[in-house]
């Protein structure tokens, strides 16, 4: 771990979030891109995974995501701004979606 | 036949008055000073350029890291990280995450928030800063910090 004072950086705890959304924005490309389909439709949508449940809202300025985790102790929610514009929206989603589901196994692992 | 006040004790009550005035901003008059309920902190790191996302993706992202502990046991902690950017009239939030742990927090454990960061859309010159704050039950109440916002405002080749 390299933690730095003034940054409170941590490299390798960067490298294994940041791989794992990667990974993710890969292996479910295809789903990801449905889904971004429906919340620009919708502007919510709920989703499963890993037995947890997430939601999607997007707001004027970006999206919302809350996560909720029966299996474990911690749960996240956050929000980005990604613009105004729908096609800036199109192209942030597929990576959001991604690092929702990348919270939700790391809060998993603890 | 006059009645005249000896000049002596003019002085003396004068003296006197002074004393009396003085007398609540002495330090050892002042009330007691009651410890803090708890010591309990949160701490936010600078905005910086996160370099293994560069690194792994060569992609470009500013991230703000946060910590929380306290000396007691605490349930319900929610600590949460925002990252501004500043702006001309006023500055814009661009990202916020809440990490919300359920359960008991044993005492002197540290929760981080890592996970709050925002993509660069472009090269524009920017500068960033992170706010954090935390609420948890202790002892049955609910408790609340400050915001508390990064010691240096950090300027990246990061537009949003």
């Amino acid at each position: 771990m390299n933690d730095d004072g003034a940054t409170l950086r941590d490299d390798e705890w960067d490298t294994r979030y940041f791989g794992l959304i990667s990974e993710l924005a890969v292996k479910h490309a295809s789903r990801y891109e449905v889904q971004t389909d429906e919340l620009l439709k919708k502007r919510v949508l709920k989703i499963e995974f890993s037995g947890a449940n997430i939601e999607f809202k997007l707001t004027p300025k970006g999206c919302w995501f809350c996560t909720d985790d029966p299996q474990s102790q911690r749960s996240t929610n956050s929000w980005v701004r990604m613009g105004w514009g729908k096609s800036t929206k199109r192209r942030s989603l597929p990576n959001y979606f991604a690092e929702a589901e990348a919270s939700i196994i790391l809060d998993q692992m603890g | 036949m006059k009645n005249q006040i000896p000049q002596h004790r003019i002085l003396g009550f004068a003296l006197l008055l002074i004393l009396l005035l003085i007398a609540p901003f002495n330090a050892a008059h002042a009330g007691v000073v009651t410890p803090p309920f708890t010591h309990c902190n949160i701490e936010i790191g600078d905005a910086h350029i996160s370099k293994s996302l560069l690194r792994t993706r060569g992609l470009i992202a500013v991230k703000v890291n946060a910590k929380s502990q306290c000396n007691k046991p605490i349930r319900s902690l929610v600590l949460t990280v925002e990252i501004y950017k500043v702006g001309l009239l006023y500055d814009h939030r661009v990202a916020l995450k809440e990490v919300r742990v359920k359960g008991v927090v044993y005492q002197s454990r540290v929760v981080k928030n890592q996970h709050t960061f925002v993509k660069c859309r472009s090269n524009k010159w920017t500068k960033y800063y992170g706010i954090a704050h935390a609420e948890a039950l202790v002892n049955g109440q609910s408790m609340k910090t400050l915001r508390v916002r990064s010691e240096n405002i950090g300027r990246f080749q990061c537009g949003n």
